[in-house]
C-alpha cells in the first residue's frame, strides 16, 4: 500500500532511503517496518542502488600504481590459512525478512549470545593482556583495548581472541580517556601522561607520541581528500589539530583524572567542542579555529555524535540533546544517572555510566533499556552492529542493540 | 575458459570496462576464490582494480585510495562469500564495497555505523529473477541510466553525482555549488523522477 504505512508517509521513507543509499546513513526501525509493507517504497529503493550502481560505472577507471598488484598478493600468500568456503546460501529467507536482516542478525545474536553466555565460562586465556579496560576503539577487523594498567598495555581483539598487545609505557601509570580511528590507525588519549599516542593497528606498534601539555579531554578524527587530521580539546581549554596550531576556547585549571572529558566532532564542515564546565558547546571553523558561535546547553555536555545531519550531544547530568548543525534544539531525552560515554547505531543510542549501567536509547520512540555491568569505561560501535564496552577493573562485553550480552572477555584473578 | 588478463603495464594504460570479466567469468572466478584459488584474485583485480581505484580517487587522497584498494580485494580473498554471485555483478559488487569504504574512511570520526554488512556493502533486496538473463537486462537497464544520467544538464548531473558518488549531504552539495539547499533539493528530486521515468515501463518491471 502506497501513502502511508506504518506510522510514516510514503514521501518520507522515500526521503530518508535517498539518505541511506547516497550518504549511507543507516535505516531506522520504523523505516524497515514500513518498507515490509510497501511496495512503491522498496521499488524506490531497489531504484536508487541502480542509480548508485550506475554513478560509480561512470567513473574512468585509473590505473592503480603497479607495485600494488604484488603487494596484494604477497599479502595473500602470506594470510592467515582459511579453509575453502561455501557459497552463502542465496534466497534462505523469503522477501520481507531479507529487507529486515539486521533485525533477524540482532535476533540470532541474541540467541546465540544467550547460549553462550548460559553455557561457556568467560574467556580467560587472555586474562595478562586486558588488566583494566578503559577506552575500546573500533578496528576494521575488530577493536582495540587500552588499560589502564601501570604497562598502559594494548591489546588487539579479533573474533574472542586477543591477536597482539604492547606496553606502551609512560612516567605515569597512564590514564587513556578517549580513542578515535582514523582507518588503520588509532589515536589515543592518554591524559596522565600528557600525550595522544599513534598507534597502528596491524601490525600493533605505536607510530608516534604527540605531546599535548595539560592532558586531553576530547579527540576527533577525519580525513578528506588533503589527509587526516586529528582534533583535540586540552583538559584546560586548547582546542586545536595534532601537530598544527591550537587556541584557546577557556580557561581551565585541571581537574582529577577522573573528571577529564569533553567531547569533539568534526561535522558539517564545523567543530563542535563542548565545555562542560559551563555547559556550552563551541562551533568553531576548523581551518582558523576561530570560535563562531557559543550554545549555551546547560548541563554539563561531553561527548558528541553524528546525527541525521545534525548532532547528538550527550549531557551527563542525564540529559541527550538532538541539536541541528546550526545549534538548534530539535529533541531531548532524558537519561538516568551520570553517562559520560555513547555508542550510536542507526536510531539506537546505548550510553555508559560509570556507577554500572548501560542504557539503550531507541530515539523514535524513547524507550530506554538499563542494563547491569561493571564500572563501564567507554563504549565503542562494532562494524556487525554490536557495540563493545570496556569494563574498568573487569574485562570488555560485547553487547547487541538489545543489550543482549554476545560474548565477555574477562581477566583472571 | 580464457580469462582475460593484464599485465602489470598494461593496467597503466587501462580504460573504463577494458578488462571487465563476462557474467559467467565472473562467477567462475568467484568459485574459484572459494576454493582458494589465489590466481582467481589476481585476475579479478586485473579486471576491476582500476575501476575500483578510480572511484576510489574520487573520493580520497593517493595514499587512502592505495590503503582502500588493498582493502577491498582483501576483503573480497577473505570473504568471497559475502558476494552473492546471483544477486549481480562482481564489479558492482566491487564498486559498491569501495565506495562504501572511501565514504568509511572519510567518516571514521562518527560514531554511527551504517547498517551494512561486515564487508561494508549494503545488503540489498532480493531480486527473484536471478541468473544470466537477469544480468544482461539489469547491464542494459543501468547503461539506459547512464545514458540517461548524461541527457541531465550539467548541474542535474553534479548534484547527482555528489549525492550518489562523493555522499555529500544537500547542505554540502549546495555550499560546494553556491546554492541554497531547496535547489539541491529540488534539482536532485527532479534528476530521480527524470530517471524513473526514462526507465519507463520497462524499469518498472525491471524494479519489481
Amino acid at each position: 500500500m502506497a501513502g502511508l504505512n506504518a506510522g510514516l508517509e510514503c514521501k518520507t521513507v522515500q526521503g530518508a532511503l535517498e539518505c541511506h543509499v547516497a550518504q549511507a546513513y543507516p535505516l531506522g526501525a520504523d523505516v524497515q517496518a514500513h518498507l515490509l509493507g510497501c511496495a512503491e517504497c522498496r521499488e524506490h529503493l531497489v531504484f536508487l542502488q541502480h542509480v548508485q550502481a550506475a554513478v560509480l560505472e561512470e567513473v574512468s577507471a585509473t590505473a592503480p600504481p603497479a607495485a600494488l598488484r604484488e603487494q596484494l598478493l604477497t599479502q595473500v600468500r602470506t594470510h592467515e590459512a582459511r579453509p575453502p568456503q561455501e557459497p552463502r546460501p542465496a534466497y534462505l529467507w523469503p522477501r520481507p525478512l531479507r529487507l529486515l536482516w539486521p533485525w533477524a542478525l540482532g535476533t540470532a545474536v541474541a540467541l546465540t549470545g544467550v547460549l553462550v553466555w548460559t553455557s561457556l565460562p568467560p574467556l580467560q586465556g587472555i586474562a595478562a593482556t586486558l588488566p583494566d579496560p578503559a577506552v575500546v576503539v573500533n578496528t576494521p577487523r575488530g577493536f582495540l583495548v587500552a588499560s589502564n594498567d601501570q604497562a598502559g598495555t594494548l591489546s588487539v581483539i579479533q573474533g574472542n581472541r586477543v591477536t597482539a598487545s604492547l606496553s606502551a609505557g609512560g612516567r605515569q601509570k597512564a590514564w587513556f580517556t578517549q580513542g578515535v580511528r582514523l582507518g588503520d590507525q588509532v589515536y589515543l588519549a592518554d591524559t596522565a601522561n600528557d600525550r595522544v599516542l599513534q598507534v597502528n593497528v596491524s601490525p600493533l606498534n605505536i607510530v608516534k607520541s604527540y605531546p599535548v601539555p595539560n592532558g586531553v579531554a576530547g579527540l576527533t578524527a577525519s580525513s578528506d581528500s588533503h589527509g587526516g587530521r586529528v582534533y583535540f580539546k586540552s583538559v584546560r581549554g586548547a582546542v586545536g589539530a595534532l601537530g598544527g596550531t591550537q587556541v584557546t576556547i577557556a580557561h581551565e585549571q585541571g581537574k582529577p583524572l577522573a573528571d577529564v572529558m569533553d567531547g569533539v566532532l568534526l561535522s558539517g564542515g564545523k567543530l563542535f567542542v563542548t565545555h562542560h564546565l559551563s555547559g556550552e558547546i563551541c562551533i568553531l571553523d576548523p581551518k582558523t579555529l576561530s570560535i563562531e558561535k557559543r550554545l549555551p546547553v546547560g548541563g554539563m555536555p561531553v561527548q558528541l555524535a553524528d546525527y541525521r545531519g545534525g548532532l547528538l550531544a550527550l549531557d551527563v547530568t542525564g540529559r541527550l540533546l538532538h541539536l541541528s548543525l546550526q545549534g538548534e534544539l530539535l529533541g531531548e531525552w532524558t537519561l538516568p544517572g551520570h553517562p559520560d560515554k555513547l555508542g550510536l547505531n542507526g536510531d539506537m543510542v546505548l550510553v555508559t555510566d560509570r556507577s554500572g549501567q548501560v542504557t539503550s536509547i531507541e530515539l523514535p520512540s524513547g524507550k530506554l533499556t538499563p542494563l547491569s555491568v561493571t564500572k563501564p569505561m567507554d563504549i565503542t560501535p562494532l562494524s556487525d552492529g554490536t557495540f563493545a564496552v570496556a569494563e574498568g577493573g573487569r574485562g570488555v562485553r560485547v553487547v547487541d542493540m538489545h543489550l543482549n550480552t554476545e560474548m565477555q572477555l574477562e581477566h583472571g584473578p | 575458459m580464457t580469462f582475460l588478463r593484464a599485465s602489470p603495464s598494461m593496467l597503466q594504460t587501462v580504460t573504463h570496462d577494458t578488462n571487465a570479466l563476462q557474467p559467467s567469468q565472473d562467477l567462475l572466478c568467484w568459485q574459484r576464490l572459494l576454493a582458494r584459488d589465489e590466481e582467481a584474485l589476481a585476475e579479478v583485480y586485473d579486471a576491476y582494480s582500476g575501476l575500483v581505484y578510480g572511484v576510489l580517487r574520487q573520493l580520497l587522497d593517493e595514499a587512502t585510495a592505495q590503503e582502500v584498494l588493498q582493502d577491498v580485494f582483501l576483503r573480497l580473498w577473505d570473504n568471497p562469500g559475502a558476494f552473492d554471485a546471483q544477486r549481480g555483478s562482481l564489479k558492482v559488487f566491487l564498486l559498491v564495497m569501495a565506495r562504501s569504504r572511501a565514504l568509511d574512511r572519510l567518516r571514521v570520526h562518527r560514531i554511527t555505523l551504517p547498517l551494512q554488512d561486515e564487508d561494508g556493502v549494503e545488503r540489498p533486496l532480493r531480486d527473484d529473477r536471478a541468473g544470466a538473463v537477469q544480468h544482461t537486462e539489469q547491464a542494459a537497464q543501468r547503461e539506459q541510466l547512464r545514458q540517461a544520467l548524461g541527457e541531465l544538464s550539467d548541474s542535474h548531473q553534479e548534484t547527482v553525482q555528489r549525492a550518489f558518488l562523493q555522499g555529500q549531504s544537500r547542505e554540502e552539495i549546495a555550499q560546494a555549488m553556491s546554492v541554497p539547499v531547496g535547489t539541491v533539493k529540488s534539482r536532485l528530486s527532479y534528476a530521480l523522477k527524470y530517471l524513473k521515468g526514462v526507465l519507463g515501463e520497462g524499469g518498472k518491471a525491471w524494479l519489481d
